[in-house]
């Protein structure tokens, strides 16, 4: 009984959250929600505490966020591209596990860390930590390292063959006997050759020992640093004598040593080992009993990585300021003085360990680890911000700084951002609006991807339906991501993203939809071209929609762009299917013609009970009105046997028998700006609509004055900030 | 051959490592396998246990046996000269009515207890079987999760209030902790084999700044925590929990952590379909070898996510994907394909016992393997597909125990598998899940 009681609550609950109330004017009783904000209503009258009003006096008491939300790896991955200055590639994050989408997005979870996640991340920041410090931005301020200069030229990769030359220790290569007498250079000949011992030989991609001595090539360290030499040695004279033995050997010994016997096989090896600067790793050729038949093939190479320079710099006048410098921007606030004593700990520790075993490079080591301690910081890898204590009361600029970067730039707040904050300059509505217009227009795409990648599934990262690298299918979905940009910044309406009279589309992409692309037209830096078009471009003209909804048979594309239309453009999700419900569709197996006409079949389905059509008779026919297009997006009239794609089933009394008609009606609905608003509010709120909140919904989508024109979707999302901030900011 | 090593899990590495890394296994011992294993009087002591997860179902209309028989969807098994570790126990059912299947019995597999529902920001199951032997049975590594990437739910598949974690994951820590699943043969390999660069004194380096950092962690997440409200709190016990897990395995290192047995796997394993079976054999022999080692006695493995589509085109050609193929309606083209995923999931179980036995760990391992549901297309939960492997004469292995006409709850198999195990529970999972205590008959 109680499981019966949960499963009704959660279809109400659904139902009054997400859809709007005349939306569901056609239904059966079963799923037709009770009246919105019931009881609630009364109850705004102002005299339990004051709740401070949203716009135009929709009264509703503010509710916090109560889970403390994870940043997620998008997010992660954008401040640490903030605090790089360069995009950090995706594939960076490839090992992180990936986070629960709620509500559409994936920022709204609290997503627990369990050790296998924070061991990839560990891994992770360890590699980041050396980027930082690498990075000049970062190191700023700190008095420039006293190192000596490269003993050699510095590469981060070494080739023996490619770097052989006539001269001695260039590129860090050096021609030797095995007792490390200079060999003498024959250019005649292009190679190395010993004076006193006619048998020795060196030359670039091969060794020869002598009657006496052996031939060594060597490779010096230019700077202190992580050396990987790697290769292989082979017999390049497979006519005879006794074999050679092969050895590469570091500063501590040796790292490989094998026999490679007259024809004997390949030997390859790969090692890693800390440098300091003028350490040798040397390659060495050795005859067995007699150099005869000898010459030795070989392809060696070095990778090196040198380890930051930092001769002369310490915690007080280098370390706390990079620490103080990044930990200030990844935390979204300054710190506070125990914050900096616990990261100093982290250096001073870190510091005296390597100190003790030896460890080159003592201040990077140790002020990597305090960045690295940073980095992984709960109030990084979590978002305290949205939670009432999460941020200190004297930081409340800050905090509101961060939620605005959140939601317009999915990242951290820029400079001017900080500083406004820092100077308390953060106040009134106007302010903050400015705010979110100028970091709209800073920031790129950021907002484009991450709020509108993920509401309408163009983002590859997390995306919910297959990700193609067929050209076509990344070009769709760079065409979704370029009109939603469009639309945002040329101050457009949302009725303009279902009908926007123009779309971007490259060559091949323009030949599918058989566009006329003109050559001369300007083409954008994602290599498309805007085109105008009233029969392309909108959401349910879009290649990345038609394809990517469109799986499986017949009927399953119908109810996949049926409920893919539902539930992101009219925020109407269907309820998941009771049980009484899924027996009704287990015992209907078999009971319809597969070979019927497809709208025959629909017709069966929506008629069979009224539990049926509850939900047939919304999905249906906004599936139905796209079957102009087919699979691949291509518009067409009728089927393969000649019948057409064209049917009359009604969506809510709306006739929407094709695509013009479903866009006509979806564009100026309320219901679709609802719909928009509240993803909007969503975004920022990192919680659902309460049903009591909903008549922001109207405000927001400017339906509560029929006057008005639809505003445009930047204002919107200002606005839609502004109400987030107000919905669930304590008073 | 390649001689010295580097640990880098980075370094770029031919396909013909990856041969050299799967050839291995003919050059392990191969005693344990020479033994007949019905000639063994009695069980090994069992010391480990291996959840395995398929997704969707099998092939078994209207939950009856359908072809879950050792001559047709296990025949893999038994070609492998596995049917003599291998038990079918039939007549098992899991889950609620009122959840969707997929969701509970994927993240209820190995608990029996029902999935939170109602805000999707949390995931809260129960803590599942492997976690309580990996409490009962510590070793370096508490346990290894294994999986396919994470599968975001298509908006067809999704429900309002229904976290997309429980999709993704079997094994839960505790009742709002999961343990999130390797996609990545190459991520598994770093965590058991890599041992860092440089000698022993450098090493203690590494570990002794892992936990200044890891330190510094635990203390700043106590000083957040204590500033929050009590609902926000937990996330962050987990946050320390995960930090102590973690320096505790620095701890162990030295103690049971296996050797390199040759250099790290290579391959596109980014794509759910690309190297499906390549993942999970890869998977499987460094499951074996860190079983072998002493590094970690428990495991699970998923097969995939519930309710996604894996199509796996590589062995099975283009076609529709593994929830499609379980949905057919009928359909018989489907229902083949649907078979052929079954086939080539029972292959794989095969392949992974085998790896087990190669290394003389079968017999002490107890190996569950199951699905979300019997028929996928119905989301029926009745006579669940289920099988137990292992070994020992105690068992009754070989045979099919239990019938689809005598239903009994899931729970009671895992409540003796926890028994079987050493860590014996009065009871396991929830309402009308829940065990009966009632023995399943797979002793002799």
């Amino acid at each position: 009984m109680r499981a019966l009681e949960h499963i009704t609550a959660l279809r109400t609950l659904a139902l009054v959250l997400l859809v709007g109330a005349s939306s569901l004017a056609g239904c059966t009783n079963e799923l037709t929600p009770p009246p919105i904000g019931d009881g609630d209503d009364d109850d705004d009258d102002g005299d339990d505490g004051n709740p401070p009003p949203t716009p135009r006096g929709c009264q509703v008491e503010p509710q916090p966020v109560t889970i403390l939300p994870r940043t997620s790896n998008e997010e992660f991955r954008q401040f640490v591209t903030d605090l790089l200055g360069r995009p950090v590639p995706v594939e960076r994050f490839a090992q992180w596990t990936p986070l629960a989408q709620v509500n559409g997005f994936d920022t709204m979870t609290e997503s627990r860390i369990d050790p296998g996640a924070l061991e990839a991340q560990l891994a992770t920041v360890e590699a980041l930590s050396a980027e930082l410090m690498a990075t000049p931005a970062v190191m700023e301020g700190c008095p420039t390292p006293t190192d000596p200069p490269p003993a050699c030229a510095e590469h981060g990769a070494y080739d023996a063959a490619a770097q052989f030359s006539g001269e001695q220790g260039r590129d860090c290569w050096s021609y030797l006997d095995a007792n490390g007498g200079a060999l003498a250079y024959a250019p005649a000949d292009g190679r190395w050759f010993s004076p006193g011992d006619p048998g020795m030989f060196l030359w670039g991609n091969g060794l020869h020992p002598g009657l006496r001595v052996d031939v060594m090539l060597r490779w010096t360290a230019p700077r202190d640093g992580s050396a990987a030499p790697s290769g292989s040695f082979f017999d390049a004279d497979a006519g005879g004598g006794d074999g050679v033995i092969v050895v590469v050997r570091g500063p501590a010994g040796d790292l490989f040593r094998a026999v490679i016997a007259n024809g004997g096989a390949r030997e390859q090896f790969q090692a890693a080992l800390p440098v300091r600067r003028g350490d040798v790793v040397d390659f060495i050729v050795q005859r067995v009993a007699n150099n005869s038949w000898d010459t030795t093939g070989h392809a060696l190479s070095v990778a090196f990585t040198p380890t930051p320079p930092s001769g002369g710099r310490t915690w007080d006048n280098c370390g706390q300021l990079v620490v103080e410098r990044v930990a200030t921007r990844a935390f979204r606030r300054p710190l506070v003085a125990l914050e900096r004593d616990e990261l100093r700990r982290v250096f001073d520790e870190t510091a005296a360990a390597a100190a003790a075993a030896g460890i080159i490079g003592v201040f990077p080591e140790a002020l990597g680890a305090a960045l690295q301690a940073t980095l992984l910081s709960p109030h990084v890898l979590y978002k305290p911000e949205f939670v009432p204590g999460g941020f200190d009361g004297a930081h409340d600029q800050h905090r509101l700084a961060s939620r605005l970067a959140l939601y317009f730039r999915g990242s951290l707040p820029d400079d001017e951002l900080r500083a406004l904050a820092e100077a308390g300059g953060l106040v009134g509505d106007d302010v903050i609006a400015a705010q979110a217009a100028r970091l709209l227009a800073a920031s790129g795409d950021r907002f484009v991807e991450h709020f509108g990648g993920q509401w309408l599934d163009f983002r590859v990262v997390g995306s919910t339906t297959a990700v193609s690298a067929d050209p076509l299918r990344v070009a769709m979905r760079k065409e979704a991501h370029a009109v939603f940009a469009a639309v945002l910044a040329e101050d457009l309406s949302a009725d303009r993203l279902i009908a926007p009279g123009f779309t971007f589309v490259d060559a091949p992409l323009a030949t599918h939809y058989g566009l006329t692309l003109d050559p001369a037209a300007a083409v954008d830096a994602a290599g498309l071209t805007r085109v105008a078009t009233a029969d392309r471009g909108g959401l349910f003209t879009q290649g990345h929609f038609l394809t990517s909804t469109a799986t499986g048979s017949d009927f399953k594309r119908v109810i996949g762009r049926g409920l893919y239309a539902l539930g992101r453009t009219l925020c109407q999700p269907m309820p998941m299917l009771d049980p009484a419900t899924r027996e009704e569709i287990n015992n209907s197996v078999g009971q319809i013609d597969p070979a019927a006409p497809l709208g025959e079949r629909m017709q069966i389905h929506r008629s069979s009970s009224d539990r049926c059509l509850a939900c047939h008779s919304q999905m249906d026919p906004l599936g139905l009105a796209l079957e102009r297009f087919d699979p691949a997006g291509l518009a067409r009239d009728t089927y393969e046997d000649g019948s057409s794609v064209e049917n009359s089933f009604l969506f809510n009394d709306v006739s929407v028998r094709n695509p013009a008609e479903l866009q006509a009606w979806v564009k100026d609905a309320g219901q679709y700006r609802r719909c928009v608003a509240e993803k909007l509010l969503v975004w920022g709120l990192h919680r659902a609509v309460r049903p009591e909140e909903r008549c922001v919904l109207d405000q927001l989508a400017g339906l509560d004055d029929p006057q008005a024109p639809a505003p445009p979707l930047r204002a919107t999302g200002i606005d839609a900030f502004l109400t987030a901030l107000r919905l669930t900011e304590a008073p | 051959m390649t001689r010295a090593s580097s640990s880098s899990s980075s370094l770029p590495l031919s396909r013909r490592t990856v041969l050299q890394f799967m050839g291995l296994q003919l050059a392990l011992p191969l005693m344990s396998s020479l033994l007949p294993t019905s000639t063994r009087a009695q069980a090994a002591p069992r010391q480990r246990f291996i959840g395995v997860f398929f997704p969707n179902g099998a092939h078994m209309p209207g939950a009856v046996d359908g072809n879950w028989n050792f001559a047709e969807a296990l025949s893999p098994l038994d070609q492998a000269g596995l049917t003599n570790n291998t038990m079918i126990v039939r007549g098992l059912h899991n889950g609620f009515g009122d959840v969707d299947p997929h969701w509970q019995n994927t993240a209820g597999f190995l608990s029996c207890r029902r999935v939170t529902l109602g805000d999707a920001a949390v995931a809260r199951a129960g803590k599942s079987l492997d976690q309580i032997v990996a409490d009962a049975r510590p070793t370096p590594l508490r346990s290894l999760e294994v999986g396919a990437p994470y599968y975001h739910v298509h908006p067809l598949n999704d429900h309002p209030g229904y976290s997309h974690d429980y999709l993704n994951r079997i094994s839960w820590q505790s009742d709002d902790a999961f343990r999130s699943p390797i996609a990545d043969p190459r991520q598994l390999f770093a965590k058991l084999f890599a041992t860092g660069d440089g000698g022993a004194a450098q090493l203690r380096y590494l570990h002794a700044r892992r936990r200044s950092v890891l330190d510094h962690l635990h203390r700043d997440a106590t000083r957040l925590q204590a500033r929050l409200p009590a609902e926000a709190r937990p996330v962050l016990s987990t946050y320390m929990d995960s930090v102590r897990d973690v320096e505790r395995r620095l701890d162990g290192v030295g103690a049971g952590t296996c050797t390199s047995p040759e250099g790290a796997p290579a391959g596109d394993f980014g794509d759910r379909d690309a190297n499906y079976t390549l993942r999970y054999q890869l998977m499987h022999r460094m499951i074996a070898l860190a079983m072998q080692c002493g590094s970690v006695g428990v495991a699970t493995l998923m097969y995939g996510p519930s309710s996604s589509d894996l199509s796996i085109p590589e062995t099975l050609g283009a076609g529709n994907g593994h929830h499609t193929c379980a949905h057919n309606r009928g359909d018989t083209g489907l229902i083949d394909r649907l078979r052929r995923m079954n086939l080539l999931q029972a292959g794989l179980l095969a392949h992974l016992l085998g790896e087990l036995r190669n290394v003389g760990v079968l017999d002490s391992t107890l190996v569950l393997y199951g699905s979300d549901m019997s028929d996928g297309d119905l989301h029926l939960t009745t006579n669940l597909p289920v099988l137990l492997c292992g070994g020992g004469s105690d068992l009754r292995f070989g045979q099919a125990v239990g019938s689809a006409d005598a239903p009994r709850p899931f729970a009671d198999l895992q409540l003796e598998i926890l028994q079987l195990l050493g860590a014996p529970q009065p009871s396991w999972g929830d309402g009308q899940a829940a065990s009966t205590g009632a023995p399943t008959g797979i002793l002799v």
